[in-house]
């Protein structure tokens, strides 16, 4: 066997038997006897002021223990912390407004919690919603982002006295300057639009204080498990060895499972510790449409300068952001946009400038993407459109502007989200592009099928375009890994987990090291009592952050397993190898097995050297400096059928670089689901809020998924470029399939309807399609 | 609404085994009581505890509405017959595969499962006002939210408008009025029989409902005359995604061609009004011709002529002229 037989292999999934067969856990599947189920109400109103709540009716409904309003709440209501403050960009404009528990005397979204009902059971609590007397008087409501902004628009936030929640503004060069000496400036308006993350479970929450351990058992459907924990503490006035948080199976995450602290969140466990019992609280779909963060609309005013090749000069990039009615997330999903547009490409000169804008619509925190798609499209989009323009193929263009190997690191100038510089650390653009063209059939498809296709009266086209992805980002994880007696492996991380594979990836990584098998590596997080350190999971950080912190532990082990070896064999440590899970001398049948070594290095009687530590164990810590980035190229042929506007994808095309590849399929996974995400983005999914602030389709009946016949096969193949940036030379996936897909849509629409229509807008949809169509028959 | 929407309220539940029985207790009931098919329309309104019935009678148990029966070269459908069922018999393949595809038309296989034709005609509309509990004229109060200025509205009437500008739903509906097929409705009064075309209710008629059914009515069988037994037919739903999702705009006909020319001919759109409508305008020009493009187009430009569009449902114009078109070209049926 070579040094890494796990690592690159695909190898099946440690976590699919339990998952399969149906026994994994998740939080609604926790029962404690004697729990309690807690229902919220919430404002039917997008804006207006709470006069009163009059909840003695609910309170006296049978089978209700109790109702709690803000006032309640005594000195446990306050506004909830700013995650993510902004980075320090020289003139930054930053106003905070975060979220509270309870709403007290302003409701600002529809779906604003307003006051909780406890019961002994689901059924009686909801009845008591019913009793509930609100009085709130409407505001007028923000619902557009330029009226936001309007002299005379209401105000959301009257302490603030705007709606600006951000303005920020950072460039490179001199745009102006580089746009003087431009042979084609194209500008354009965009507006992109996005939507849920429509993970499969809802949120929920188990709380359960145990009065006479003093104890509080959380099991929550959240992304980072350790914050949750350290604020709830701090909240409740508990030690954090008071406070377990359990994060078991997630049925998907995508972002907005770590917006920390929901109200609920805040609430149930504070509502189990007065009331002394388990208290239950699982979010239903309708609900998760308001009350669940999600991520919407941008509108942007770009210009794009090139000189006579199409070479780029510089772009210039102004645009509004919807932060929703609150902004705890700061100005993550903005600074993504901004950072992300510049894609694979050489931009000496760049101008951007964004307005994040308070609307009474629910807040907007990062979605797999997480404003990335945003600045793709805008930067495709004009790339596309500069091409038409200079008659240069689309392909070539952009080959013209990747950057090459010998660019790397390359530094953008900018700050990203994470306040460190946006610094590339390696890639290599054109074999993935020549790769993708190849796969897709690039010059076939346009000297041969189209042409044909269109004599025969149907409409084909194609797309293609390329992305990177900021990945991997700090502050750190860790990871402990331990050899038992048995010869099984223990590896904890506090990351927590959501479908990633992480139960597989991970022991892949430490398999390797140990020489045992991937499924004797036992992998344990979402568990703050196994590991008491870490941040979460976002931003395709987990196997470049938390993989690589495994990678150091499980040396340090390896490094102890051969120590304790060599004492016991008798043998130099040059001379052994692992593997089977067992250590051997070299050209021998002389060998110890690592539950042997275990035992051994962790004796119940004799002296102990000065300084050792007992057992096979290691915990180690990961923080990168900055980012890795990951890139792609993705191609697309589509059929529009000519009288109906629906369109099918014939073929979908991946050529990924997210560095080393830990687990191919894996991979090829989480490439797959990002990319339907993408598809739903593109064509299907989006929020129809009314001019009230009312969100009209709060259902999967009226919003709608891509389903299985919506997605196509996929063919993905994969460049490997290193990063430089942590030991196993890995960048992360986990967004990266949905982040080019509205852009690759509009271009492969546009060529399908052989440039009738000009696309600047996602989502699109048959009924769109018809309109854009009617609109330049119109002007034609 | 940002309500919570999970539990049923509490009502009563009743099972009868007999078609008597269950008249007997919808009259005894009256307006507060339900018929439960398939549940699939039911339980939505009763998990977001918008419609409150007190007596909840579920046909379900009853076999005499179940089934499907060659008649005089025709068919009998009970209406408890699953959509999965009429979608697959042999019988409705044969001769009315109109019907068939129509069924097979409808969401997703577990729907189909579920879901009864009777269910199917007699659903209500999926406007999402409506839906979401807004006190509209059609649940009772005095406005049309979608038909406000700044409604959101791409999914309602181009036609027919009165008040409510809601469209029916069912995807079988168009195909049984092109196939003129017989409602059988019974109280515990008697029996009537009513056809496809005058069993939609229009909003000019009465607002708060899709059919014309009574509240102590039960649709028990729906009968397909030989009629149009093997016709030349053509069905065509529009949608936004490819499965589990009501149409944009649907259409169903059935032709009978001699001597290279249309001989007689029923086309019926749904999507575009407040109920399935026979397109007579696009018949018109159609009889008597032959069902060339051009004839099609016609038809298609004929049949859209009076429509008038919301802010946001403009498509649907060219959508249902280009389906008319086809469904005379007949390329696909
Ligand atoms: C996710 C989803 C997607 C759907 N997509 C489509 C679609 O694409 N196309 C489509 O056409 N439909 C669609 N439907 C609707 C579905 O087909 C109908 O809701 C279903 O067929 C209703 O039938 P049911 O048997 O479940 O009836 P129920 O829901 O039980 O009843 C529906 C209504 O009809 C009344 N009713 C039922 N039977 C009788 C009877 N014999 N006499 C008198 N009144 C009666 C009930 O009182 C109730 O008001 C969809 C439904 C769902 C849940
Ligand atoms: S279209 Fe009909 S159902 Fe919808 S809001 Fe108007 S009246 Fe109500």
């Amino acid at each position: 066997m070579g040094a890494h037989p796990h690592v690159g292999a695909g190898v099946l999934r440690n976590e699919d038997p339990q998952l399969l067969t149906g026994r994994a856990i998740f939080v609604d599947d926790v029962h404690l006897a004697g729990t309690l189920h807690a229902a919220f109400l919430r404002s039917d109103f997008a804006h207006g002021r709470l006069l009163s709540v009059d909840t003695s009716a609910a309170k006296r409904r049978e089978g209700v223990i109790a109702v709690y309003t803000a006032e309640d709440l005594g000195d446990y209501w306050c506004h909830g912390p700013l995650l993510v403050p902004p980075p320090p960009i020289a003139g930054l404009t930053f106003n905070t407004a975060t979220l509270v528990p309870l709403a007290r005397d302003r409701v600002v979204h529809v779906g604003e919690p307003i006051a909780v009902v406890v019961a002994e059971s689901r059924y009686i609590a909801e009845d008591a919603l019913e009793d509930i007397v609100v009085d709130i008087e409407p505001l007028p409501v923000v619902v557009g982002l330029e009226e936001a902004l309007a002299p005379d628009s209401p105000v959301i936030h009257e302490a603030l006295g705007t709606n600006v929640a951000a303005h920020v503004v950072q460039q490179k060069g001199d745009y102006e300057a580089a746009r003087g000496d431009a042979h084609t400036v194209v500008s354009r308006k965009f507006s992109y639009d996005r939507g849920v993350a429509g993970a499969i479970e809802n949120r929920g929450i188990l709380a359960d204080w145990n009065a006479r351990n003093e104890e509080l058992t959380v099991w929550d459907t959240t992304q980072a498990p350790i914050p949750i924990r350290n604020g709830l503490a701090e909240r409740l006035g508990l030690l954090q060895s008071q406070v377990r948080v359990v994060a078991p199976f997630l049925g998907g995450g995508f972002g907005p499972k770590m917006m920390m602290f929901y109200p609920e969140e805040l609430l149930i466990p504070w509502i189990s510790m007065r009331l002394e019992r388990p208290v239950k609280w699982i979010e239903d779909r309708a609900e998760s449409f308001f009350a669940t963060t999600n991520e919407r609309l941008q509108l942007h005013e770009a210009e794009l300068a090139v000189d006579s090749e199409g070479r780029i000069l510089g772009v210039k990039d102004v645009f509004l952001h919807d932060s929703g009615a609150y902004d705890p997330y700061g100005i993550t999903v903005p600074i993504n946009t901004q950072c992300t547009l510049l894609g694979p490409y050489r931009v000496p000169n760049y101008y951007s400038e964004f307005t994040a804008v308070f609307t009474n619509k629910t807040i907007v925190t990062p979605v797999r993407g997480a404003g990335r798609q945003h600045g793709v499209f805008v930067m495709e989009r004009l790339l596309d459109f500069a091409a038409k323009e200079l008659g240069i193929d689309r392909v070539e263009i952009r080959k013209r502007n990747f950057l090459t190997p010998d660019e790397f690191p390359h530094d953008h100038e900018i700050l990203f989200q994470d306040s460190a510089p946006l610094v590339y650390d390696s890639g290599d653009y054109l074999p993935a592009m020549e790769k993708a063209a190849e796969m897709i059939g690039y010059r076939k498809f346009l000297d041969e099928e189209q042409p044909k296709a269109r004599a025969e009266g149907r409409r084909l086209g194609l797309g293609i375009v390329s992305y990177v992805e900021g990945t991997g980002i700090g502050p750190y994880e860790g990871a402990r890994v331990s050899v038992e007696p048995s010869g099984k492996v223990q590896l904890a991380t506090g990351v927590g987990t959501q479908g990633q594979g992480h139960f597989t990836t991970f022991a892949q990584i430490v398999a390797d090291q140990l020489g045992v098998d991937v499924t004797d590596v036992h992998v344990v997080t979402g568990d703050t009592r196994e590991f008491s350190w870490g941040t979460g999971t976002f931003a395709s950080r987990g196997i470049v952050v938390a993989g690589s912190a495994c990678h150091e532990a499980a040396i340090v082990v390896r490094k102890r397993i051969l120590s304790v070896a060599s004492e016991a064999l008798e043998a130099a440590e040059d001379d052994l190898e692992l593997a089977d899970g067992v250590v051997r001398v070299k050209g021998s049948d002389l060998s110890i097995s690592l539950g042997e070594l275990a035992v051994r290095a962790n004796p119940l009687r004799g002296a102990v050297a000065a300084g050792a530590e007992p057992g096979l164990e290691a915990t180690s810590y990961f923080g990168p400096a900055r980012g890795t980035t990951a890139s792609g190229v993705h191609a697309m042929i589509v059929e529009i059928d000519p009288e109906t506007l629906e369109v099918s994808i014939q073929r979908y095309v991946v050529v990924h670089d997210c560095g080393r590849l830990v687990n191919p399929v894996i991979v090829d996974g989480q490439i797959h689901g990002g990319v339907a995400h993408g598809i739903g983005n593109a064509f299907f999914e989006e929020l129809v809020y009314d001019d009230q602030g009312q969100l009209l389709n709060a259902s999967f009946m009226d919003y709608l998924l891509p389903t299985a016949t919506d997605v196509p096969h996929m063919e993905v193949a994969h460049v490997e470029t290193p990063s430089p940036l942590n030991p196993l030379g890995v960048k992360g996936v986990g967004e990266a399939g949905a982040i080019p897909v509205g852009a690759l849509y509009a271009q492969a629409l546009e060529d399908a309807l052989q440039g009738a229509v000009e696309i600047r807008e996602i989502p699109l949809s048959p009924g769109r399609l018809f309109d854009l169509v009617q609109d330049a028959e119109a002007d034609s | 609404m940002a309500v919570i929407r999970d539990m049923m309220p509490a009502f009563e539940l009743f099972r009868p085994v007999s078609v008597d029985d269950a008249l007997q207790l919808m009259a005894r009931h009256g307006e507060a009581a339900w018929a439960l098919a398939g549940g699939l329309d039911t339980f939505d309104w009763l998990k977001d505890r918008i419609k409150r019935p007190e007596a909840v009678i579920d046909l379900g148990a009853i076999s005499e509405m179940r089934g499907i029966t060659a008649d005089r070269g025709g068919l009998t459908i009970g209406a408890m017959t699953t959509l999965t069922e009429v979608a697959t018999s042999p019988e409705v393949v044969e001769s009315f595969s109109l019907l068939s595809m129509a069924a097979f038309h409808v969401a997703t296989p577990q729907i189909r499962n579920q879901g009864t034709i009777g269910g199917n005609v007699a659903q209500d509309t999926r406007c999402w006002y409506y839906r979401g509990g807004w006190p509209c004229y059609r649940a009772g109060g005095n406005i049309c939210y979608a038909a406000a200025p700044k409604a959101m509205n791409r999914e309602h009437c181009i036609l027919g408008a009165k008040r409510c500008v809601a469209v029916n739903p069912s995807d079988t509906a168009p195909a049984l009025i092109a196939l003129d097929a017989q409602m059988v409705i019974r109280s515990a009064g008697g029996e009537r029989v009513v056809a496809a075309e005058d069993f939609f209710m229009s909003p000019a008629v009465d607002i708060t409902r899709m059919t014309v059914l009574e509240p102590d009515e039960l649709l028990t069988e729906i009968r397909i005359p030989e009629t149009w037994s093997r016709a030349r037919f053509y069905f065509e739903k529009v949608r936004d995604r490819q499965s589990w999702d009501f149409s944009l705009v649907t259409v169903a006909s059935a032709m009978r061609m001699s001597g290279g020319r249309v001989q007689d001919a029923r086309i019926v759109v749904n999507g575009v009004a407040p109920r399935p409508v026979r397109v007579t305008e696009a018949e018109s020009v159609l009889i008597g011709s032959p069902a060339n493009e051009s004839i099609g187009l016609a038809a298609g430009e004929a049949a859209i002529r009076r429509a008038k569009p919301l802010r946001h449902n403009d498509f649907k114009r060219p959508l249902m002229r280009n389906l008319i078109r086809r469904a005379i070209r007949g390329q696909e049926a």
